[in-house]
């Protein structure tokens, strides 16, 4: 099967991370933190469309992205990724791939997005930033679907947008490093969200 | 909800933002570089431990002339400090990535701060310090002992072991400590049920991986709730927790008011049995997994007023296993040997 670039990057760059912080990683990791960095990419001011691959909210409230999928299951029958014990691992193939890759302007943009949203996890546990996700109101809103519903289109979007705005102007149009946001979006998602969420309802 | 004013008080209470107005981009390296480092720390060195303080900073910008952090002794082996919890750990990371141990008489945080990003943990609370300003690490985990403390769990089995381990035996999550209706920890309060879901269920939502959902009392027939269900998202794989407790429970007028022993421990098998055979029924495209957590807090010879235990009588249960009459867990495949997760008084010497 064909790799698709920016997919496959991304789990390359998040598997890496992942495997420094936490030893190793599972499919539901890559989803998450490749969406988180998606939606970093949106107070980056760059299009959604931009970011190249798309995501539905599962019944659950999960992300799930189908090129994510892909992407990673190709990187293991490709011997980038081996599994042990309920967990991925990245092979030393794999670390070499992204050293080449890191260095392609293709990639440039999203890495800010993609390291602020592996930064998360020093910040947080990946617990924390499940639950933090989950008050989030794109994924909010799939929760209360039986069915599989697709992210970040509008009116839904627009949400986004308007927090975005306002932690902008909260944080200050000066800040360019996007773990700033990514923290504080966070934390406010976990302790504020909950209410949110229900305001939809 | 989410507005204007919630987010400017977040944004005003979030140690990296602090970092970044005093020191620039380098102070948010500084500071991502700190908890990076206090992570890993932590899984050498138990928070619960620490009697005095753990500092650990990264010079921003030049301390030359503030004489603070001069000299140092490399530290190659972060396993070694857990002897030191009990005195107090000062560590400075250096640009190229490696830490050096401080003595913690010459170490001043807020002295520290004028050109370093500084972390402190004293007396269970993390703060932040950069230049002349602080501030406390937000408490988004309610049942840990620091914010950098959680871990990553890829399976529920391993979850449980862990929280046996270090939650429930020494008592040392925050929110389980509120089952005890004394300070020795012999007595139950009353219905300390709900601090044990409520526990266990915080500590799983920050504790498992990312493909893990959490939700508490979820009701599985038309009467009976189960304690927590996990569900693992983009498979059919669903895990349901019973707890039962045992030992004695104490009423407010300090009078034992329920002893549960093993009859108890036998009845909540035979319960999960059951909703495991139900839910069959219900969601038969679901593969469910039954999982038994058994609070243990039987404590030999209690009296109403009992005030201590020695440590014979109080960990006389401690390696006391239930004999169950039926083995669920050997004739079924979708029930779990039982978790029995003992847990210790206070006690005196014999």
């Amino acid at each position: 099967m064909h790799l698709k670039p920016l997919s496959t990057f991304d789990c390359l760059y998040l598997g890496s991370r992942l495997q420094r912080w936490l030893g190793g990683f599972s499919a539901a990791e890559l989803h998450l933190l490749a969406y988180l960095a998606c939606l970093l990419s949106l107070y980056h001011k760059i299009p959604v469309a931009d970011w190249g691959y798309g995501f539905v909210g599962t019944e659950h409230g999960a992300p799930f992205s189908l090129e994510i999928k892909v992407a990673a299951q190709e990187l293991e029958n490709r011997g980038f990724f081996y599994s042990t014990q309920d967990k991925l691992q990245m092979t030393v193939a794999a670390e070499e791939l992204l050293k080449e890759l890191e260095g392609m302007s293709l990639y440039e943009e999203r890495t800010d997005c993609l390291n602020a949203a592996s930064s998360s996890i020093v910040a947080f546990s990946v617990g924390t930033v499940r639950e933090a996700l989950n008050n989030e109101p794109e994924l909010q809103r799939a929760k209360q679907m039986p069915t599989n519903r697709v992210l970040l289109e509008e009116p839904g979007i627009d949400i986004i947008y308007e927090h975005f705005g306002l932690l902008r102007e909260a944080l200050g149009d000066r800040i360019k490093d996007l773990r700033l946001p990514a923290v504080a979006w966070l934390t406010a998602l976990f302790r504020y969200g909950k209410e949110e969420a229900q305001e939809y309802d | 909800m989410i507005n204007f004013e919630g987010l400017k008080r977040v944004c005003e209470e979030i140690h990296a933002v602090m970092a970044e107005a005093v020191f620039g981009k380098d102070g948010v390296d500084a500071i991502f570089e700190i908890m990076e480092f206090v992570r890993e720390l932590y899984r050498h060195v138990e928070p619960l431990r620490i009697k005095s303080s753990v500092i650990v900073f990264r010079q921003v910008l030049s301390s030359a002339g503030t004489g603070v952090t001069a000299g140092g002794q490399l530290c190659d082996n972060l396993g070694l400090l857990c002897q030191q919890a009990e005195k107090g750990i000062v560590l400075e990371i250096r640009s190229d990535g490696r830490q050096y141990i401080h003595t913690i008489s010459s170490v001043n945080p807020k002295k520290l701060a004028s050109t370093a990003v500084v972390y402190e943990y004293q007396n269970g609370k993390e703060h932040f310090f950069a230049g002349v300003q602080q501030k406390a690490v937000p408490v988004l985990d309610r049942t840990a002992m620091s914010q950098f403390c959680g871990n990553t769990f890829f399976t529920l089995r391993e979850a449980l072991q862990y929280y046996a381990a270090a939650f429930v035996l020494q008592s040392s999550c925050l929110i389980f400590k509120s089952v005890w209706a004394d300070e020795n920890r012999l007595f139950l309060r009353s219905k300390p049920e709900v601090y044990m879901r409520r526990s266990l269920t915080q500590f799983l939502r920050s504790n498992l991986g990312a493909g893990f959902e959490v939700r508490p009392e979820q009701i599985m027939d038309e009467t009976h709730p189960v304690d927590i269900k996990v569900t693992k998202k983009l498979s059919n794989r669903l895990m349901i927790i019973e707890i039962k407790w045992l030992g004695d429970s104490l009423n407010e007028e300090g009078k034992i008011t329920t002893s549960y022993r093993d009859a108890r421990a036998k009845k909540g098998a035979k319960q999960l049995a059951e909703y495991l055979d139900q839910n069959k029924v219900q969601a038969p495209l679901n593969v469910t997994q039954g999982y038994y957590v058994i609070i243990d807090a039987r404590r030999h010879s209690l009296r109403d007023d009992s005030r201590a235990i020695t440590k014979a009588y109080g960990l006389y249960y401690a390696s006391k296993e239930i004999d169950f009459d039926t083995e669920y867990h050997k004739i079924r495949d979708d029930f779990d040997p039982p978790y029995r997760m003992f847990t210790e008084p206070k006690y005196i010497d014999n």
